[in-house]
C-alpha cells in the first residue's frame, strides 16, 4: 500500500501577537517572531498512516508539504515519528493561500505516484477551511470522506473501513473502496512523538525538493481580500479591576440573577 | 445583464432536512441585493419531494426534486454524482449547501467539476457591486476573512445559525420531481450509531465548560467545584478536552457533541472555534474566562473576564461561597 499524507506547517496561533486592526491587505498579514509547528490534525494524520502500516504490512508512507524555504522541518518530524520519504514543494510564503493552489501542486506531484491513498488534515488551525484535501480528491476523481478518526484495511488494502463524529455526537461507519482520500480527525489515536534516534536520522535524511514551478502553473480561483476583526454577537462586556474585583463581581452578578 | 443563478442544495433523509437549511434562501435574497437572482433547491434523497414541496412552498423558489430510494443517508460521492447533471443543464453562479459533516465530503468535488471556486464554513456575506464577498473565520476565530471568486462561480457550504429567513411561507412555485439513475460508487454508509448524551448535560440549569486553557487533568477538580455551587450544574468540554482524556466524549459540547442552552453558560480556557459555538450559542447568559483578551469566545459572550485560570478560579470559588454566606445571614 502506498500512503500520502499532507502537512502543513502553521504559525503557533497560541504565542502569536495579534494586531488589534489587522493590515488593510491581507498580504501585509504576516507572523513574524511567531514559532511555526505541524499542524495538530496532520500529526494525527501522520499517526493514522502509522497505524494503517503497521496493520497492514508492507506499505511506504511519504509525507508532503508545500512552503517556504523552512516548512521542512515539519516533514523532518514525520519522518521522526517512522514516515519513510519527505516531498517539499517549496513555494514562497503566503498567509492566505488558495486552496486550489496547494490542492493543484499536491495533485501534480501525486498524479502519477500510484497512492493508495491520500491523508489530509480534517482541516488547518490557522484557514480552517478543509479544503485542500476534498479538493485534492476532486482534481483526482476520487471518492473523499472527511473527519475520520478510526480506520481499519479490509480486503487486503483495497477497503478501508471507515468511522467518524458526525452532528450529535453519532457515529458513522463508512467503506470506501481504495484509491480514496481521507481528511483524519482528532480523536482515538494520540499522535506518538518522534524518537529521539529516529530524529537524529532524520536531520541527515535528503528531503526531495521540488520549487512548485516546475509542477504546474494552479489557478487560484479565488483570493482573501479582506482582514476584519469578527463581529460580536453578544454584549462581550469585559470586567475591569484586580482579579479579586472580578472574582467578587461575577458572584455577585450570579446571585443576582439567581444562578446560585 | 441576465438573472444570477443560485442553486441551493438540500440533503434529505426520509423526507426530512436539516432545520437550518431553509435559511439558505435568506443567503440568496441578500445575493439579491444587489443584481436580479433566480433561485433553485435541488433536493436530494429519500422522499425528497416532501422536502421539495415544504422548501419551495415556504420560500417561493422553485424546487427539483431528486429521488434515491435508500434506507441509509446517500454518501457524499453519491450525491455529487446525481446532481452533477442537473447542476450542468443548469449552471447556476452559485451553488450553497449548509455546511454538514455529509457536505464536506462533496462539496469540493463540485467546485473542482464546475470549475468554481470553493468557500467552506460561511458565516456572513457582504453585497457590493464588484461581486459578493464571502466572510469565514481564520486563525481560531480571531479574524474574519472576506474572500473573493474570481469571475467564475463559486461553491460555498454555509454554518447554520448565521443567517435567518423569514419568509411567511404560503407561495406557490413550480416543483418538479425527478428520478436520478444512481452510479455505482465506491462509498458505502454502513451504520450509523446513536450518541450517548447525558441527560444530565442537556437538561442542566449551568454548564461549566472546560477548555484546553485549563492545563491540565488535575484543574477538572476546580471546575467540578464550581459548578456545585450551582443548582442542576454539569461540567462539560470542548473536543480538545476529550481528545486528551481529561473528560469523556458524551461530555463534548459542540457540532459533533452535545447541543446545550442552560441559563448559565460558564467557558472556562475556551478559545471560541464556530465547532463549539455551534453547541452552546442557544445559552441564556455566557460568560467566558481566558487569558487572551483577544479570544474568540469573547464575541460570543455577555461578560468576559481576561485572567488566568489557574489563580482566577480558586478565587472565584471564594467570592460564591463568601456571597453566598452573606444572603444567607440577612
Ligand atoms: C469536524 C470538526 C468537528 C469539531 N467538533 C467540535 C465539537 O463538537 N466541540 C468542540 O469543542 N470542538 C470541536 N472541534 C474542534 C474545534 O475546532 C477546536 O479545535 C476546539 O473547540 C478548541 O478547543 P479549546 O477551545 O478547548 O482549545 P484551544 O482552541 O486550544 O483554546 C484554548 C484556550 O485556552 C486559553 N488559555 C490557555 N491557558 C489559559 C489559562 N491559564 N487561563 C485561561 N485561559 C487559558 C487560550 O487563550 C485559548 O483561548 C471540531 C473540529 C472539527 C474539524
Ligand atoms: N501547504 C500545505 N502543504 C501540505 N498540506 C497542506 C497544506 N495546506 C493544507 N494542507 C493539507 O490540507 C489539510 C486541510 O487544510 P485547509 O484546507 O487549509 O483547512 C491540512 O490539514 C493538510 O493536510
Amino acid at each position: 500500500m502506498r500512503i500520502l499524507v499532507c502537512i502543513k506547517r502553521i504559525p503557533d496561533l497560541e504565542t502569536m501577537t495579534f494586531p488589534d486592526i489587522p493590515p488593510k491587505s491581507p498580504a501585509n498579514f504576516t507572523c513574524e517572531g511567531t514559532p511555526w509547528r505541524m499542524n495538530r490534525y496532520d500529526e494525527y494524520a501522520v499517526e493514522a498512516a502509522l497505524r494503517l502500516r503497521e496493520t497492514h504490512g508492507a506499505s511506504r508512507i511519504d509525507a508532503l508539504t508545500v512552503g517556504d524555504q523552512d516548512a521542512g522541518d515539519v516533514l523532518r518530524r514525520a519522518i521522526g515519528m517512522g514516515v519513510d520519504h519527505g516531498v517539499h514543494i517549496q513555494k514562497t510564503r503566503e498567509m492566505f493561500p488558495s486552496p486550489f493552489t496547494i490542492g493543484e501542486l499536491i495533485t501534480a506531484y501525486a498524479r502519477e505516484k500510484a497512492y493508495d491513498v491520500i491523508l489530509c488534515g480534517v482541516m488547518s488551525e490557522d484557514l480552517m477551511q478543509g479544503g485542500v484535501g476534498p479538493i485534492i480528491a476532486g482534481l483526482l476523481k476520487w471518492p473523499c470522506l472527511t473527519a475520520i478518526h478510526t480506520m481499519n484495511d479490509k480486503e487486503e488494502g483495497r477497503v478501508l473501513r471507515c468511522e467518524r463524529e458526525v452532528e450529535g455526537g453519532r457515529q458513522e461507519v463508512l467503506e470506501v473502496r481504495l484509491p480514496a482520500l481521507l481528511t483524519i480527525q482528532s480523536g482515538i489515536h494520540t499522535p506518538r512523538y518522534p524518537a529521539l534516534s529516529k530524529l537524529l536520522r532524520a536531520n541527515q535524511y535528503p528531503l526531495e525538493v521540488l520549487p512548485s514551478a516546475s509542477l504546474s502553473t494552479p489557478t487560484d480561483r479565488q483570493r482573501v481580500c479582506a482582514i476584519t476583526p469578527p463581529e460580536k454577537v453578544r454584549a462581550g462586556v469585559m470586567m475591569e479591576g484586580t482579579a479579586e474585583s472580578k472574582a467578587h463581581q461575577l458572584s455577585k452578578l450570579f446571585h443576582a440573577k439567581g444562578l446560585c | 445583464m441576465s438573472a444570477r443563478k443560485v442553486a441551493i442544495i438540500a440533503e434529505v433523509e426520509q423526507g426530512k432536512t436539516h432545520p437550518a437549511i431553509v435559511d439558505l434562501a435568506a443567503l440568496a435574497a441578500r445575493l439579491a441585493e444587489n443584481e436580479s437572482v433566480e433561485v433553485c433547491w435541488l433536493a436530494v434523497g429519500s422522499n425528497a419531494a416532501d422536502a421539495g414541496d415544504a422548501l419551495s412552498g415556504s420560500t417561493g423558489y422553485s424546487a427539483i426534486a431528486l429521488e434515491i430510494p435508500c434506507e441509509v443517508p446517500p454518501t457524499g460521492e453519491l450525491l455529487s454524482e446525481v446532481l452533477q447533471p442537473f447542476l450542468g443543464d443548469m449552471q447556476p453562479d452559485v451553488i450553497a449547501l449548509l455546511h454538514t459533516s455529509r457536505s464536506q465530503d462533496y462539496a469540493a468535488t463540485l467546485a473542482v467539476r464546475f470549475d468554481a471556486a470553493y468557500v467552506s464554513g460561511v458565516q456572513g456575506l457582504v453585497v457590493q457591486d464588484g461581486g459578493p464577498i464571502f466572510q469565514r473565520a481564520v486563525l481560531g476565530g480571531k479574524y474574519m476573512a472576506g474572500v473573493k471568486a474570481d469571475d467564475r462561480p463559486v461553491v460555498l457550504t454555509v454554518l447554520p445559525g448565521y443567517f435567518k429567513f423569514e419568509g411567511n411561507g404560503s407561495h406557490s412555485a413550480e416543483m418538479e420531481t425527478q428520478q436520478p439513475s444512481l452510479p455505482v460508487t465506491r462509498t458505502r454508509l454502513i451504520e450509523i450509531k446513536e450518541s450517548a448524551t447525558e441527560a444530565a448535560l442537556t437538561q442542566a440549569s449551568t454548564v461549566v465548560a472546560a477548555g484546553r486553557g485549563i492545563g491540565s487533568e488535575d484543574n477538572l477538580d476546580l471546575l467540578s467545584r464550581l459548578a456545585a455551587l450551582f443548582p442542576k450544574s454539569a461540567v462539560a468540554g470542548s473536543r480538545i478536552v476529550c481528545d486528551a482524556g481529561w473528560l469523556p466524549y458524551h461530555r463534548q459540547v459542540g457540532v459533533t457533541g452535545a447541543t446545550v442552552a442552560p441559563e448559565l453558560y460558564l467557558a472556562c480556557g475556551i478559545s471560541g472555534a464556530f465547532q463549539h459555538l455551534a453547541g452552546m450559542s442557544g445559552s441564556r447568559f455566557v460568560v467566558a474566562i481566558n487569558i487572551d483578551p483577544h479570544a474568540a469566545i469573547f464575541n460570543a459572550a455577555d461578560v468576559g473576564v481576561v485572567e488566568d485560570l489557574n489563580t482566577f478560579l480558586p478565587l472565584l470559588i471564594e467570592a460564591i461561597e463568601k456571597n453566598g454566606l452573606d444572603t444567607d445571614e440577612r
